[in-house]
């Protein structure tokens, strides 16, 4: 069963389509009457959405027919279906500055966030009455998929894990916090109205789930695979979008895509940008050399360097990271010494990614070049508000009590506990971290061994993880806490807990 | 009218403390497995039977859950020493409870006597641990 695909409701009645004020007022109407999630209202919103990032992009590039400041433009000149004006002095107007492209473009900023394949689906959505209901369906779970991704942030438990695998080179768990997210944000891509019924969605997923550039251009007539390639390219010139969607079209998620992009800059394009653009291919070109020195300068293997490198959107990525500050140091050196100085710096980059991934903030080497160049680091906080037992929190003691029973140093009342509201927090459940608790020190104790705090570390640590602590390294935070204030009243273990 | 017959001030306080610390922390330790971030293998379950949309599955995952949850928290409020609780066994012997549980009856009942000894439906949360 197909479903009906609804007409947009600011569908262009004249040149210029429906004024933006317009559009808002009508947007402000339906969600006035309740029905602000209506197709309709969904569509105005992405329009506006659209046209509002379209008026941020435009001014960064070279002048499009429909800049402010083109003298030639009149959005009240007639044009035809490609975006050509058929009459007046632009008659005669560039191919690559019609409008149709620049609504292309623009539809690059409706969002999508998959580098190198936003500008396909855009350009397939053009095509739909060519290329049938799949292309538009596959849209629609695009949109639905990325309105998703944004209700499901990231937190900083999956943060955690995913530095925690970073630094540890576990790709596979790397890549299942990133499906168990991903599932995530399925689920809630399933609840969306955008998302095509199921039918619908057997047929695209038996298909090109990936939404792959080469497949989806082939599914357009030839003028839009022609559009579609030379969009491809643009979007590659275009960093803000590129870049960031290469991050996140790699699983990076939106603010640290951003910031990595923009760094505390919101504004959006500027002339910066253009450097960036012109480094795109270039770093691109030196991706295997570059992918090696980060392997060697971070002490990773080549394959995890280049999968770093993938991580950070490839070339894109790499490239408005490294910034144009940087990039000007580079394109200033003699011809003959720029790769290596790109490359260098590429893999300093590479290497303060997976430093700052690791949550330390810090620059491998200060002395090095690029080494104050990267992204704003998060001003690290608590893993958790360890309180004690006794305060207004209760909660779950860490470590278990019958493990300091009969020293006198312990008070059960005063010893550190995860209140009630930070199990909240993070998501834990009480029982089963008890549960596993009991069951880890039963382990222990048939091994015959004295506990000592490194055990007990390691177990409390394995039962928070188990009990829902979504980062090891969080829970191993935790217990290192606790543990450090027990030490500093002078307790020790008397006891396996459940076991003798 | 009769007069209104209240129980002993003790009883009431037991009563309070039965609700506060036994019922409502089991109430919000279940609510947690409804929260988008929990990921434990209770929340994982749940999710998982909701996915049916049938009461039935729905319900007998939760029920078990819910049970040890209280008894959970019961068993942690006699551990804690806010429910101050003795046991006669059948040979006559009495024992206090907090006393000789060590603080660790609750830890017992999540890790091994839920599953030794219920003759009802049981899902080992531990199964690779033992």
């Amino acid at each position: 069963m197909n479903r009906y695909r609804m007409p947009h409701p600011f569908a262009p009645p004249r040149p210029g389509g429906t004024p933006l004020a317009e559009l808002i007022d009508r947007h402000a109407h339906l969600v006035a009457v309740g029905l602000a999630n209506c197709r309709a209202a969904q569509a105005l919103h992405k329009e506006i959405t659209r046209r509002k990032q379209a008026a941020l992009c435009l001014p960064s590039r070279a002048p499009l027919s429909n800049d402010d400041n083109d003298d030639h433009y009149n959005p009240q000149e007639h044009r035809d279906g490609d975006g050509k004006w058929t009459t007046g002095p632009n008659a005669s107007g560039s191919k690559t500055n019609n409008s149709s492209q620049t609504s292309l473009i623009a539809k690059i900023g409706q969002g999508f966030k998959f580098a190198g394949k936003a500008i396909v689906a855009a350009a397939a959505e053009l095509g739909s009455e060519f290329t049938g209901q799949a292309a538009a369906d596959r849209i629609d779970a695009r949109l639905a998929w990325e309105e998703a991704e944004d209700s499901v942030p990231w937190t900083d438990e999956e943060w955690g894990a995913v530095h925690q695998a970073i630094i540890s080179n576990d790709t596979k768990k790397l890549q299942e916090l990133i499906d168990a997210h991903n599932a995530k944000v399925a689920q809630a891509a399933e609840r969306n109205p955008l998302m095509p019924l199921p039918d619908n969605m057997s047929q695209l997923m038996s298909g090109d789930e990936d939404l792959r550039a080469e497949s989806d251009l082939k599914l357009l007539p030839t003028p839009l695979q022609v559009m579609g390639r030379a969009s491809q390219g643009f979007l590659e010139s275009t960093p803000k979008i590129g870049a960031v969607a290469a991050l996140q079209g790699a699983g990076i998620p939106t603010p640290i895509s951003a910031g990595l992009v923009f760094g505390t800059t919101e504004q959006g394009f500027d002339f910066k940008q253009a450097i960036i653009a012109a480094a795109v291919p270039v770093v691109g070109e030196y991706a295997e050399d570059i992918t090696k020195a980060i392997a060697v300068k971070a002490g990773v293997s080549n394959e995890f360097a280049k999968q770093i490198f993938s991580k950070m959107g490839g070339a894109g990525g790499m490239t408005a990271l490294i910034g144009t500050d940087q990039l000007n140091e580079i394109w200033k050196q003699a011809p003959d010494k720029r790769k290596a100085a790109l490359i260098q710096i590429a893999a300093i980059m590479g290497t303060l990614f997976i430093i700052g991934m690791a949550g330390h903030g810090e620059s491998s080497q200060p002395e090095e070049p690029g080494g104050n160049v990267g992204p704003e680091k998060p001003i690290p906080k608590p893993p958790a508000d360890l309180q004690p037992y006794g305060g207004s929190g209760g909660g779950h003691h860490i470590p278990a009590k019958s493990a300091f029973r009969e020293d006198p140093n312990y008070d059960m009342d005063e010893a550190l506990a995860m209140p009630n509201s930070e199990l909240d927090r993070l998501g834990a459940n009480h029982r089963v971290i008890t549960g596993a608790q009991k069951i880890l020190y039963t382990t222990f104790a048939k091994t015959g061994q004295k506990l000592d705090w490194p055990d007990i570390e390691r177990i409390e640590t394995e039962a928070l993880v188990r009990g829902g602590i979504q980062s090891e390294t969080t829970a191993n935070e935790i217990v290192k806490e606790a543990i450090s204030a027990l030490k500093a009243k002078g307790v020790k273990p008397t006891r396996i807990p459940w076991g003798n | 009218m009769g007069k209104l017959i209240m129980p002993k001030p003790e009883i009431e306080e037991f009563a309070k403390i039965l609700v506060r610390q036994v019922r409502d922390a089991a109430i919000h330790n279940s609510d947690r497995c409804l929260s988008p971030q929990a990921t434990h293998v209770a929340a994982k379950r749940w999710r998982e039977a909701a996915r049916t949309g049938q009461l039935e599955p729905i319900a007998k995952t939760l029920i078990p859950d819910v049970v040890d949850d209280t008894i959970f928290y019961l068993l942690h409020a006699i551990d804690d020493g806010s429910l101050q609780l003795s046991f006669t066994a059948s040979n006559g012997q009495t024992v206090n409870l907090t006393k000789e549980g060590l603080s660790e009856l609750a830890g017992w009942y999540a890790g091994e006597w839920n599953g030794k000894y219920t003759k009802e439906r049981f899902v080992d949360d531990y199964s690779d641990l033992r």
